[in-house]
């Protein structure tokens, strides 16, 4: 007869109470080691999702198609139901008019289909859903204006109330200054804007382009310069240095538990005087590591995870918490798996010279 | 050399064995030593002339060069798996060198010699308790260890000792680092703990030891001489 193997769990619960310091030590080195991997994964991909937000918010994922002798409004319109298209809008050629209540001054007026808006603003739309006859008026005309949504505006005679204010300054500045209106989606128009869905990434203007193959001279074209935005986001986050700190991390822990080990060889050595065979002392070494390790762990990952958000100023994405939780499991399991090496091959030194270093 | 004490029954014999360590000396010579349960055996001779070692063989943590050893009317097996099992079934040690885990408590410290053995928790904790009481440890049970003094911690290496009802108990030099008046408690408790059926042999430079002894087995220049108790 041997150990219960509950026995040996509550033998290496008993071991880890018995010596809080050492426990609370391994437990504090998991935590520190945990929360410094946690941290660089996770202000890693904070940078990387910060500049992805900003590629996309300044247009990396649109697609403008001109065309000076005028694109099908109806195929622009329904473009939003093609395959990664999130939203898909119609602009008609500008012109230059005078308010009525500020002549003199020039503004540009055009017109829009729904779903414009939603591509080349870049705030949330004051009304969702556009398709009344009110103003669409860009922020720096707005502001020159004196103009705020509700008001009433006359152009040439036509009057109608503002519907909304959208900032277009960072994808079309010239729609800033203009005042546009909303246009059934029938007929021409000199623009189509287009945003895709952040997964589709080749083929984007090709895709638009073969949709407007019928006006002879359609340029399909993405909304930024590539060489504007020029990280690979995907490819840093696969090469990013601290992809191997999972290694290094369980590493360390390795070896502290190791050290931890040699130093009860003596525990060991009287384990095995009194029969302890080497199955029993590798579930005694394991439970030992293991309680004081997925501890630290959790406590580590919440620490730098909590640090790097303060420090960010917003919460992690989910993209980013399986990311962290990777590395740190990894870095774990390669710890838990290690740990109890000395105690499985304690069996290799004779008893007597265990015991002996009493 | 061998021993006069013919019984029907011997808990230890071992026969012709001899020893040395790797290329050394020879430790031990021919030694044949027969042993019926419930013997005090006690084993004496210089510094060096192999107590130990003959202990250490005895209780199969040592594989004697030449010879062999029967406990209990069997065999030593020859696996290791089966060694193992034969020692931790059939003996408990009391080492000179107190061997205790420091940190836990002395009614813990008795319990694990029995829970490695397969023992349930609850006959264990009811076994450490009695094993404590008769060394006279019942105030000291739920103490770190290493809060007691040296005989007293000698005392729990005792009771973990006799708590399991070995046929045999192995002690080398159990009073060598205590003063008289505690030898004196620490070999009360180990006479009085000790199960009647279980061979005690101990390897002692202590002469009161030996005295208490039934037999006196002496060991110089490797061989063994049974001398009067
Ligand atoms: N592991 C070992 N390797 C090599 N030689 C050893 C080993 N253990 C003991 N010896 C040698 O074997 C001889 C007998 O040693 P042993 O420890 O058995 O003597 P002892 O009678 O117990 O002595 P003491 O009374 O000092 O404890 C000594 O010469 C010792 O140096
Ligand atoms: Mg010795």
């Amino acid at each position: 007869m041997n150990w219960r193997v509950r026995d040996l769990l509550s033998e290496a619960w008993s071991n880890l109470r018995a010596a809080p310091a050492r426990t609370f030590l391994l437990v504090g080195l998991t935590a520190a080691l945990m929360a410094g991997l946690a941290y660089t994964e996770a202000a890693t991909t904070y940078d990387l999702v910060d500049f992805n937000r900003r590629y996309v918010e300044a247009g990396g994922n649109a697609v403008v198609v001109y065309s000076d002798s005028g694109l099908a409004v109806d195929s622009c319109a329904t473009f939003k139901n093609a395959n990664g298209v999130l939203a898909s809008g119609a602009l008609s050629s500008p012109t230059a008019v005078e308010t009525d209540g500020a002549p003199g001054t020039l503004f540009n007026t055009a017109a829009g289909t729904s779903g414009l808006w939603d591509v080349i603003a870049t705030d949330e739309l004051v009304v969702p859903d556009p398709g009344g006859n009110g103003w669409t008026i860009g922020a720096a005309a707005a502001e020159e204006l004196g103009l705020a949504p509700g008001m009433m505006l006359g152009i040439e005679g036509r009057i109608a109330p503002v519907e909304r204010v959208v900032d277009t300054e960072l994808r079309d500045p010239q729609a800033s200054r203009s005042i546009m209106a909303s246009m059934a989606p029938t007929g021409t128009a000199v623009q189509c804007w287009i945003e895709y869905g952040p997964g589709v990434s080749t083929g984007r203007t090709e895709a638009a382009a073969a949709v407007f193959a019928g006006s002879g001279d359609a340029i399909a074209a993405p909304l930024i310069r590539l060489d504007e935005f020029s990280r690979d986001t995907l490819a840093e986050l696969a090469e990013r240095p601290t992809r191997y700190g999972w290694i290094l991390a369980g590493a360390v822990i390795a070896l502290t538990v190791w050290v931890m080990a040699w130093f009860r060889r003596s525990d060991i050595g009287l384990y095995r005087a009194l029969g302890t065979r080497t199955s029993g002392l590798t579930i005694i070494g394991s439970a030992e590591a293991l309680i004081p390790l997925v501890a630290g762990a959790v406590v580590g990952t919440m620490w730098g995870v909590v640090v790097a958000g303060i420090l960010a100023g917003e919460s992690m994405a989910a993209d980013q918490w399986s990311i962290v939780g990777r590395s740190v499991a990894s870095g774990l399991l390669l710890a838990i798996v290690a740990a109890p090496l000395p105690w499985a091959i304690a069996s290799r030194e004779p008893i007597a010279d265990q015991l002996k270093d009493r | 050399m061998s021993t006069p004490t013919a019984a029907a029954n011997p808990a230890l014999e071992l026969t012709g064995i001899s020893h040395r360590y790797g290329r050394g000396p020879w430790v031990l010579r021919n030694v044949d030593l027969t042993i019926t349960a419930g013997e005090t055996v006690a084993l004496v001779g210089p510094s060096g002339s192999g107590k130990s070692t003959l202990l250490s063989i005895t209780g199969l943590l040592t594989t004697p060069t030449e010879g062999s050893v029967r406990v209990g009317g069997d065999p030593v097996p020859q696996s290791d798996g089966g060694r193992s099992r034969m020692r931790t079934e059939r003996y408990s040690w009391v080492f000179q060198t107190v061997n205790v885990f420091g940190a836990r408590t002395a009614q813990d410290n008795v319990e694990v010699g029995m829970l490695s053995q397969g023992v349930s928790r609850r006959e264990a904790a009811d076994r450490a308790r009695l094993a404590l009481d008769a060394v006279g440890l019942s105030n000291h049970r739920d103490k770190p260890v290493r809060t007691l003094s040296g005989g007293e911690v000698q005392r729990v290496c005792i009771a973990r000792a006799t708590a399991v009802r070995p046929l045999v108990i192995l002690a080398d030099e159990p009073t060598g680092q205590l003063d008289r008046a505690t030898s004196d408690v620490v070999l009360d408790a180990l006479w009085g703990a000790r199960h009647p059926e279980s061979v005690l042999l101990v390897a002692t430079h202590d002469p009161i030891v030996a005295e208490r002894c039934d037999r006196v087995v002496r060991l110089l220049d490797g061989a063994a001489s049974e001398a009067a108790a």
